[in-house]
């Protein structure tokens, strides 16, 4: 499968099915403002999701330790957790 | 006759493998390297350049080559696709100390799951009983061949904390299974002085007792299996107590205590970071994607054991969780030692497996692209010189 088609599969074509593309589904004037903000290529490993926005809140934020822990796990042992700078290592 | 056709359809001609990136792990990554393959092991690792291609030679091309990968502890081939009794074999419910077990003796190498592993480039497991018993059986350590390998046929003893071992084993609390083993050891330790005597007054042989006092003795490693920090510190207190050698299998909450785990200097088969979070009675509740990393950065040594998956799929593809692990904090390099060399050293056979070094077994991986990227296939994987798998996926 093609990435465009891929990246489709998950926004626009699920927008369709469930007969909302014309508030969700793609980044167009006028829908909601429901975004991804990546820090890479969308379908790759090493991207993380930075940020995510629905109807223009955002909603997750990873350079909060509380949402980083909330998307790679250990957001129930907060104040034992590592500090951030523990945990990265040698970039890609 | 017999013995030439035989070795010629093991081995066969010479193989070498070229490919944009050679990635030996004990090494520096060689670009537009070559692998060359002979009588099932690895016969020269360069540039293109510096590698002769014999006459007759098969030639394989591929993005990015690696060495096979180690999986330091599953159940794959105890535990079939198929979820019935007659494809399960990894566990002895009701045994407490069930120290006789040995996993070569219900291995299936055979098993569509050992083959699933193999086609996602895992060459090389451990293969053990399922956490349950406190002192459970032994591994046998094969490569994914079809029709088996065996490595170690007899490998290390696996002992469980947490509450697998409550919950199979009629013991109600953490003492009790702690309890348990500690009375085996006891029991080994008089086993192995009375064992000493003369023909007379000799014990009479146990099989559940003479792993155990083998391990007493620093002959046989240890293995345990525990999630949670306070399990694992029992683990290093047993450790203490007992002087084991002992190796920490699962380990989801081993960032939390990985001060304690480096000053023992006790390295970790780091669990799936994949893992189920609700499963497991809620000890992988605090797993995380950056354990790996955490444990790597306290200079704990490191490999993988994807462990024993009561549910379908019933086993874990190391590829894919040391990804995972890669891509939050561990990065690509210790990522893909972890996954090979890693644990090799870990099952004691990093002479033979584990890198691209001339001399070991041919255990090879070939790539279309980075091998942690979703979008990249495993499309060759030879295992002692044999390639099992031609197809890209």
């Amino acid at each position: 499968m093609p990435e465009d088609q891929a990246l489709a599969a998950l926004t626009l074509n699920g927008a369709k099915m469930l007969g909302l593309q014309e508030r969700v589904g793609s980044l167009e004037p006028g829908k909601d403002a429901d975004l991804v903000v990546l820090s890479g290529p969308p379908l790759s490993v090493w991207t993380h999701v930075e940020q995510t926005w629905v109807e223009g809140q955002k909603v997750f934020d990873r350079s909060d330790p509380m949402d980083q822990r909330y998307a790679t796990g250990g957001w129930d042992v907060l104040q034992r957790y590592p500090a951030p700078a523990e945990a990265s290592g040698e970039a890609p | 006759m017999i013995a030439w056709m035989w070795a010629s359809m093991a081995f066969g001609a010479d193989l070498v493998v070229l490919a944009d990136e050679v990635r030996p792990v004990d090494g520096p990554v060689i670009s537009q390297g070559a692998v060359l393959v002979r009588d099932g092991k690895i016969a020269a690792v360069g540039g293109q350049s510096d590698v002769d291609v014999p006459e007759g030679a098969v030639v394989l091309r591929g993005a990015v080559v690696t060495p096979g990968l180690v999986d330091g502890l599953t159940a794959a081939g105890l535990t079939g696709p198929y979820n019935q009794p007659q494809d399960q074999d990894h566990d002895e419910p009701g045994l407490p100390v069930a120290a006789a077990l040995r996993a070569v003796d219900a291995y299936a190498p055979w098993d569509p799951l050992v083959d699933w592993l193999r086609e996602h480039g895992v060459t090389t497991i451990a293969s053990g009983p399922s956490p349950g018993s406190p002192v459970g059986g032994r591994t046998v350590v094969t490569s994914t061949a079809p029709g088996g390998g065996v490595r170690v046929a007899d490998g290390m003893l696996v002992l469980t904390l947490g509450e697998a071992a409550k919950e199979l084993e009629g013991s109600h609390s953490r003492m009790g299974s702690a309890a348990e083993i500690r009375q085996a050891f006891a029991l080994a330790a008089e086993y192995r002085a009375r064992r000493a005597l003369p023909l007379a007054d000799r014990a009479p042989v146990d099989l559940a007792l003479e792993p155990l006092a083998e391990a007493l003795a620093g002959e046989r490693r240890v293995v345990v299996f525990a999630r949670r920090a306070d399990d694992l510190l029992t683990a290093l207190r047993l450790r203490e107590d007992l002087g084991l050698d002992v190796v920490l299998a699962g380990a989801t909450e081993a960032y939390l205590v990985r001060d304690a785990i480096a000053a023992a200097g006790v390295p970790v088969l780091v669990g799936p970071p994949m893992a189920r979070a609700w499963s497991s009675s809620g000890e992988a509740h605090n797993g995380t994607f950056e354990n790996a990393a955490l444990l790597a950065a306290v200079g704990v040594p490191i490999g993988f054991g994807t462990g024993y998956e009561a549910y379908v799929p019933k086993v874990r593809v190391v590829l894919f969780e040391a990804a995972i692990a890669a891509a939050n904090g561990l990065g690509p390099e210790r990522a893909l030692r972890a996954a090979t060399l890693g644990g090799a050293e870990i099952l004691g056979i990093a002479d033979r497996t584990g890198s691209l070094t001339v001399g070991k077994d041919a255990d090879l991986v070939v790539f279309d692209g980075d091998p942690f990227e979703y979008a990249t296939h495993v499309c060759t994987v030879i295992v002692g010189g044999q390639v099992l798998e031609e197809t890209c996926r």
